[in-house]
């Protein structure tokens, strides 16, 4: 019902005054709450299309272009590549028939951005495309949405359809002698078609693979038409520049990063979800001001930002300020948002290894560097989580992570060796000890920990005995407790249910005896 | 089927908006639900369902508007409501909750005073 502060305890019935939204800056979020995405009345009510009429009334395709270009808007899809000056490539390009295309293949681990907007508020993201499509002398549009979005294809072709039946779209468009159509592609859910090459491939109904750029998409892109493709954020951001001004845009933010970025802030912080700050906020106001800070008391060990392309940000980057530039600078990039908070039960080789076997499902197997370059990270990573490392892996890691940087073909490839990268630099004591001690010092590590009763604690109330699934303890109702390791299967259970805190995890440290042998039963064990 | 006509032109454009506009009552409370991925999947389409079924039990149905919105982002804690035009948020609704909410904060724009963990 009402929100109630994590922090405080108090309670907070407006919106405007709940932390999480306070210190927000919610330029593309803020209608979500207002509109109904199925109808366009809402949108028009709330002032939308009046950027489109601006830019077919007064603004000549140059001019538009000049305006994104010095508003400094920046792809927000993870490349931060310029957007006027990509615009301004697929202008440029010789073809009779240009395309513009909606990035809304969002696969990344956590994030969930590009779903919300697009399923929120659809018409501002269609009329960002369509000024686009103007600028740029496109007269086909294409949304490339996932189809594990339902209601993302749903409301998009709603919008599409409201459009063209009120004149949005389609032929001489309000009066002007624009033509412009959009369909809506469904994308089978392959990760690497959000990559652009490879999203034209899956458009043209090829198999989605990424091909060399010698010629870029913009240029050469879906059936050899010079095509332009932007994430949905970038095109959501449209209508606001040619509205309020590139001046206006360029005052938030960052001089490097205008404007503002969303973020899905999630994993052991207090408040997750969608955030939207101006770029060039300092990552602990993220974490610990919007965020809430760290679940439980625990402490905060690092943040993983831009999914299995970005990198993890250890404790000592936290006044580092959130833009482009400056996660490039540390190792990670801005990706298309997501942030997983980590604290310090999260081991840093297993989060890698999770990265790198999300990618190696994904990776599309074209190229040699990133399909056997993964295979091998992979085992590799398997092996120092399983207590199998040997001296000289990290050297292999990252004489593999070099190579595959360097010559994969596509972002994928390139990017994907991120994660172990900064993983290995800020952390690489916990690597050495994987390797050398066999210990996980954050006792995540399955194959390197045990569990283990202490018996001054445990007050033989039978609770773990029971519920543990596969039988490994024993004792009784007078004996304390104590886990057969044969039989233990490390699921934790034991644990979670313990009252008494007498259940810890254990990593290297020698295992203590059985206290039931060469013991008769005791009540419980005197401190 | 859509309310508004076909627009031409810009001024047509306009003249459309002022019309919509003119149509709606500002003052008019507003339930907002989210039906983003996240809160459909908490259950908001149940919350939906229960609101319609207590605005026409207590003949509210003209003068209060239930709108199914987008994602304000805090899915975690869904299914998410607000009410305009006091901005009111509520969240982790459950349909049981729906007549309290109308009776007292919609009627007699009062805050229902209760947490759920």
């Amino acid at each position: 019902m009402l929100y109630k502060e994590p922090s405080s305890g108090k309670i907070i019935p407006k919106l405007e005054n709940i932390t999480f939204y306070k210190y927000q800056l919610r330029l593309l979020l803020k209608e979500n709450a207002r509109i109904d995405p199925k109808s366009i009345e809402d949108y028009i009510s709330h002032g939308g299309y009046s950027a489109l009429a601006k830019v077919l009334s007064e603004m000549s395709p140059e001019f538009v272009i000049k305006e994104i270009k010095k508003a400094n808007l920046r792809g927000r899809g993870g490349g931060g590549f310029p957007t006027g000056v990509k615009w301004e490539t697929t202008k440029n390009a010789i073809g009779d028939s240009k395309c513009v295309i909606v990035n809304c293949d969002e696969g990344d681990p956590g994030a969930f951005m590009d779903r919300s907007l697009i399923e929120g508020n659809p018409h501002k993201v269609l009329e960002g495309l369509i000024i686009g499509a103007y600028a740029i002398g496109a007269d086909e549009g294409y949304v490339y949405v996932r189809e594990e979005y339902p209601l993302a294809v749903e409301n998009i072709s709603i919008a599409i359809t409201q459009a063209e039946e009120c004149g949005l779209l389609g032929e001489n468009i309000l009066s002007s002698g624009f033509n412009f159509r959009v369909r809506v592609h469904r994308g089978a859910g392959a990760f690497v078609s959000g990559e652009s090459s490879a999203l034209m491939m899956a458009l043209e109904g090829k198999v989605g693979e990424p091909r060399p750029k010698y010629v870029h998409t913009a240029v050469k892109g879906v059936w050899n038409k010079p095509s332009c493709l932007n994430n949905v954020e970038t095109w959501a951001n449209i209508p606001q520049i040619i509205l309020k001004g590139a001046k206006w845009f360029r005052s938030i933010g960052t001089k490097g990063s205008s404007g503002t970025k969303i973020f899905s802030l999630v994993g052991k912080i207090n408040n997750t979800g969608l955030v939207e700050v101006p770029m060039g906020i300092t990552l602990r106001d993220l974490i610990y001001k919007i965020g809430g800070g760290i679940r439980g008391e625990k402490h905060f060990k690092a943040v993983q930002i831009g999914g299995p392309s970005g990198g993890f940000i250890p404790e000592k980057y936290l006044d580092l300020q959130v833009d482009f530039d400056e996660l490039d600078k540390v190792g990670s990039m801005m990706g298309s948002g997501g942030m997983v908070v980590m604290d310090e039960d999260s081991c840093m080789v297993d989060a890698a290894r999770y990265f790198v076997d999300f990618l190696l499902e994904e990776s599309c197997g074209k190229c040699i560097p990133c399909r056997e370059g993964l295979r091998v990270l992979s085992k590799i990573l398997s092996d120092i989580c399983e207590g199998r490392g040997k001296d000289g892996d990290i050297k292999l890691i990252e004489d593999i992570a070099e190579t595959m940087g360097e010559v994969s073909l596509c972002a994928l490839g390139k990017t994907a060796v991120n994660p172990i990268l900064t993983s290995l630099r800020y952390f690489r004591s916990e690597w050495e000890k994987h390797i050398r001690d066999k210990s996980c010092p954050s006792k995540a590590c399955k194959d390197l920990i045990n569990y283990y009763i202490d018996p001054k604690k445990c007050q033989a109330c039978q609770l773990c005995l029971r519920e543990c699934p596969v039988g490994a303890i024993q004792g009784s109702k007078d004996q304390v407790h104590w886990i057969d390791l044969e039989k233990c299967i490390k699921c934790g259970i034991c644990q979670e249910i313990c009252n008494f805190g007498a259940i810890r995890k254990i990593s290297k440290e020698p295992i203590p005896k059985n206290p039931l042998k060469g013991m008769k039963p005791i009540w419980r064990m005197e401190n | 089927m859509l309310s508004i006509k076909r627009i031409i032109s810009i001024e047509d454009l306009e003249e459309t908006r002022q019309e919509i506009r003119v149509g709606r009552n500002p003052n008019k409370p507003i339930i907002s639900v989210c039906m983003g991925t996240g809160c459909i999947a908490l259950g908001a389409r149940k919350v939906v369902g229960a609101f319609k079924v207590e605005l026409e039990k207590e003949g509210l149905k003209e003068d209060i508007e239930i709108k199914e919105t987008g994602c304000l982002g805090s899915c975690e804690l869904g299914p998410r409501v607000i009410i305009y035009p006091d901005e009111i948020c509520y969240f982790k609704v459950k349909p049981e909750d729906i007549p309290e909410i109308i009776s007292k904060i919609v009627i007699k724009r009062r805050v229902v005073e209760r947490v759920r963990t």
